[in-house]
């Protein structure tokens, strides 16, 4: 057998490792939640798609309900400029007609 | 195909009742007050389902603006006289000349004057434009699509608008002989 062999043959060889070497490997192992941290994870998992879905409901809702309220601020402000040009228009035309009856004599 | 050509006429018809009023831009540095009214057909629309049907004003208001298409009004307020002339008018009243556009009445009385316009084709009433100055006011108001006059006067006792004394609300009214009373006549 060449020398080669020898070697290989010891370092391939079992051997037992020292003392304390299985606590130093459990202790770089990370720590495992209790039971109670892995019971509300299990739980998260199994409402995750519903509360998903609250939330995406709760969001459109809200996005609906602002909508709605930029659309009763627009009509209203729509609302207070046609009455205030209906008003411009009205009291111009007539006006003009007090102005027209007062040059013509007072009658049409 | 004549779908198709009704609607480019009445397009046409629309667009020349709607007069450009950005000549007017002008006077709004020199204005101390000023308001600007821009309500197309959709606005109008918009503004329409928010009057009240139980108010008398508001109801009055919606009828006259079921058929308009738009309404536009512009109106300026300035401290002191002589910041607005004719010449400031004129953009306007150049496209109050062309076809459609016929003067209903033009009344000057001392340094006053109002205008009132009408517009029509094929003999379809749609449209109107008034020009009321005075010295230090200014006041352009186009309304596209049909407009009953007698009623947008009538206005006068709602809406926050004063009442004339001495003025009846329609035209055809002005014209009717008037009653016979016991009391003073002091219409003047």
């Amino acid at each position: 057998m060449t020398r080669f062999e020898d070697e290989l043959r010891w370092a391939l060889q079992r051997r037992d490792p020292p003392p304390g070497f299985a606590d130093r490997v459990l202790a770089r192992l990370p720590a495992t939640r209790p039971r109670r941290f892995r019971f509300l994870a299990s739980l998260g998992r199994r409402w995750a798609p519903a509360l998903a879905t609250v939330l995406i409901a709760a969001f459109a809702t809200g996005l609906w309900e602002y909508r709605q309220v930029q659309q009763r601020r627009e009509g209203e402000r729509a609302k207070q400029e046609l009455i205030f040009a209906l008003q411009v228009t009205s009291a111009k035309l007539q006006t003009t007609r007090a102005k027209l009856l007062h040059t013509m004599g007072g009658s049409l | 195909m004549k779908l198709t050509i009704a609607l480019a006429f009445l397009g046409a018809a629309l667009h020349a009742q709607q007069l450009d009023l950005s000549s007017l831009d002008r006077l709004s540095p020199k204005a101390s007050a000023k308001a600007e009214v821009a309500l197309d057909a959709e606005k109008l629309r918009l503004a329409s389902k928010f009057l009240s049907s139980d108010k008398e004003g508001d109801q009055k208001a919606k009828e006259l603006v079921a058929a308009m298409k738009g309404i536009f009004v512009r109106t300026y307020e300035f401290e002191k006289p002589g910041e607005f002339t004719d010449a400031d008018l004129e953009a306007v009243r150049r496209q109050l000349k062309t076809p459609g556009w016929s003067q209903l009445v033009s009344v000057k009385d001392k340094n006053e004057s109002a205008e009132v316009y009408f517009f029509s084709q094929n003999n379809q009433y749609g449209g109107l434009a008034v020009i009321a100055s005075e010295p230090k006011e200014l006041v352009v108001v186009n309304i596209v699509g049909p407009v009953d006059i007698a009623n947008l006067a009538r206005l006068a006792g709602s809406l926050g608008i004063p009442e004339i004394k001495g003025l009846s609300g329609g035209g055809a009214k002005s014209t009717a002989p008037p009653k016979p009373k016991d009391d003073d006549d002091d219409e003047n």
